[in-house]
């Protein structure tokens, strides 16, 4: 899946078509994600990952691969 | 190994003899220029980085008489480096098709370029991490069993430059016996380190051996990389795309430039560095859990390579407000970007227990250092195999103490170490 509602009921969009396998986002937000045998990002269920850690990897993102949205926010 | 050949990676007097032509023992300590010159102009400077030191450019060959830019804060290099469409690398490609082929990740443009990626990722991906992770410790013990009862040895030359070319050539199938000549022939592949003729002749060679390997693959295929890499393919709009055999040629050739030097050097600064602090160095030996965060401090205050590879404006822009012409070449200071005091508190202080923060050691954007996964497992491994083996690390008494050098390329003089 590339959509994730995260417990804090942020939704986390991700674009494997982009990522180039950094591991930043893998190690500021271990829970939320991680990479697979084909060299891209994937989603976990987002386990107890802050908002902000995930929030934080997202802005790290060297690719802007990853979207963190407020729900009911336009 | 074999002292017959003129060339080779990290063969002492070959090392010091290509360096030097990149600003080994000519630029000590490039950083208190970059500091003085960072908050004019927003960190974009209005020369080349050799300029800025008074040397001629090795890597402007093919570019001769373009306007010259490079980037010095964290801001403007961040910039460069995401807006790939303008900051194209276009420039790269004529620098460096001698060497790295007609096909290259490097010197490839979007859509191209992300094609190419997604092609070769899977040869970086969970699975053939593991692949690459199997050559790592062998090689390790291997090479410190050669020199433990010495107590004492130059670790740089004996070590650090000893085994990232000999996991890259494992890794891709070549035969043990021919390590020596890969090795050569990796070394005269390096970006400003032999002339384009001599580059071009390794670069042929290299091709044509793994032409036959992988010949050999796609009759008998095994539990390894090159066999991966064969297999790997993409789903497009209009079907599905094999990967070609010129892009496996061409990835190859670009592993060995990029993957062998940038990681030898790395290990090098990073003892240096510890050896230095012998206090810290006691204490990594107690608690290896520090391990990763010292390697990450060291790409990040020095790491081995001062700039992406230059990129060329494909129109009129600016970065920071300063103006840059279509077709003038900008460096992304990677080394200088991750001292802007800006991002990080204390730029200048190497403290592997700062907070922890991303930084542009293995670059941004698109063409993101695609090995950096590789390049960590191995640094982290060869540190603890010598914490493992060689106890009260420190520098050999006998020799003179080292000090770490260069300007595109950063590497300390040597590694000369005394234990037990
Ligand atoms: C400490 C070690 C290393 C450092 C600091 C490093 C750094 C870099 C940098 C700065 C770039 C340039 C990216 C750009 O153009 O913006 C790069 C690209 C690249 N690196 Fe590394 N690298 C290291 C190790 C490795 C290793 C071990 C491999 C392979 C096994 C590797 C393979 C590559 C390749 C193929 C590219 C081209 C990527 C592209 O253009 O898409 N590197 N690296
Ligand atoms: S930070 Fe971005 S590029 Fe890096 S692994 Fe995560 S999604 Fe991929």
């Amino acid at each position: 899946m590339d959509t994730l509602v995260h417990p804090s009921g942020v939704r986390i969009t991700i674009d494997r078509g982009r990522c180039v396998c950094s591991e930043t986002c893998t190690s500021m937000a271990p829970q939320t994600f991680e990479t697979d045998d084909e060299g891209l990002v994937r989603l976990l269920d987002g386990g107890s990952d802050p908002e902000a850690a995930v929030r934080n990897a997202a802005a790290c993102c060297p690719v802007q691969a990853i979207r963190v949205e407020t729900p009911g926010a336009p | 190994m074999s002292s017959t050949s003129e060339g080779g990676v990290g063969r002492q007097d070959w090392e010091r003899k290509t360096t030097s032509r990149t600003g080994a023992g000519v630029v000590d300590d490039p950083y208190p220029r970059f500091a003085e010159l960072r908050p004019t102009n927003g960190g974009v400077h209005d020369s080349s980085f050799f300029a800025m030191f008074g040397m001629g450019d090795p890597t402007s060959e093919a570019w001769k008489g373009a306007q010259r830019f490079a980037t010095l804060s964290y801001a403007a290099t961040e910039h460069v480096l995401r807006e790939n469409t303008i900051f194209t690398n276009a420039g790269i490609r004529r620098m460096t098709q001698h060497a790295f082929g007609p096909v290259s990740l490097m010197g490839s443009d979007d859509p191209d370029h992300r094609k190419f990626r997604l092609l070769v990722q899977p040869a970086f991906g969970k699975k053939a991490l593991g692949l690459w992770q199997s050559w790592v410790k062998p090689r390790l013990d291997e090479l410190i069993d050669g020199f433990v009862d010495k107590g004492r040895t130059d670790l740089y030359f004996e070590y650090c430059s000893q085994f990232p070319v000999f996991v890259i050539a494992m890794t891709l199938g070549v035969a043990r016996d021919d390590l020596d000549w890969f090795q050569e022939q990796a070394g005269l592949m390096q970006i400003g380190a032999a002339p384009a003729e001599q580059a071009r002749a390794a670069r042929l060679e290299v091709e044509d051996y793994m032409r036959k390997v992988i010949a050999e693959r796609r009759r008998a295929p095994q539990d390894d990389l090159i066999s991966l890499l064969i297999e790997s393919e993409i789903t497009e709009p209009d079907g599905k795309h094999k990967i070609t055999e010129e892009q496996i040629l061409g990835l190859v050739c670009n592993l060995l430039p990029a993957g062998v030097g940038t990681t030898f050097r790395s290990l090098g600064i990073t003892l240096v560095t510890l050896m230095q602090r012998p206090d810290l160095l006691a204490r990594l030996y107690e608690d290896r859990s520090l391990v990763p965060a010292v390697v990450e401090e060291t790409l990040r205050w020095n790491g081995p390579v001062l700039t992406s590879p230059f990129r060329l404006a494909a129109e009129d822009t600016e970065i920071m407000g300063v103006k840059i012409p279509k077709g003038s070449l900008v460096e992304p200071g990677i080394a200088a970007a991750n001292r802007d005091p800006l991002q990080f508190e204390n730029p200048d202080v190497f403290d592997p227990f700062r907070p922890v923060k991303p930084t542009l050691a293995f670059s941004y954007g698109p063409h993101f250092c695609v090995g950096g996964q590789v390049a960590r497992l191995e640094l982290r491994a060869a540190l603890n195999a010598l914490l493992d083996r060689l106890p009260n690390l420190r520098f050999d008494p006998n020799e003179p103490e080292p000090r770490l050098t260069g300007l595109l390329y950063r590497m300390p003089t040597a590694v000369p170490a005394a234990w037990g």
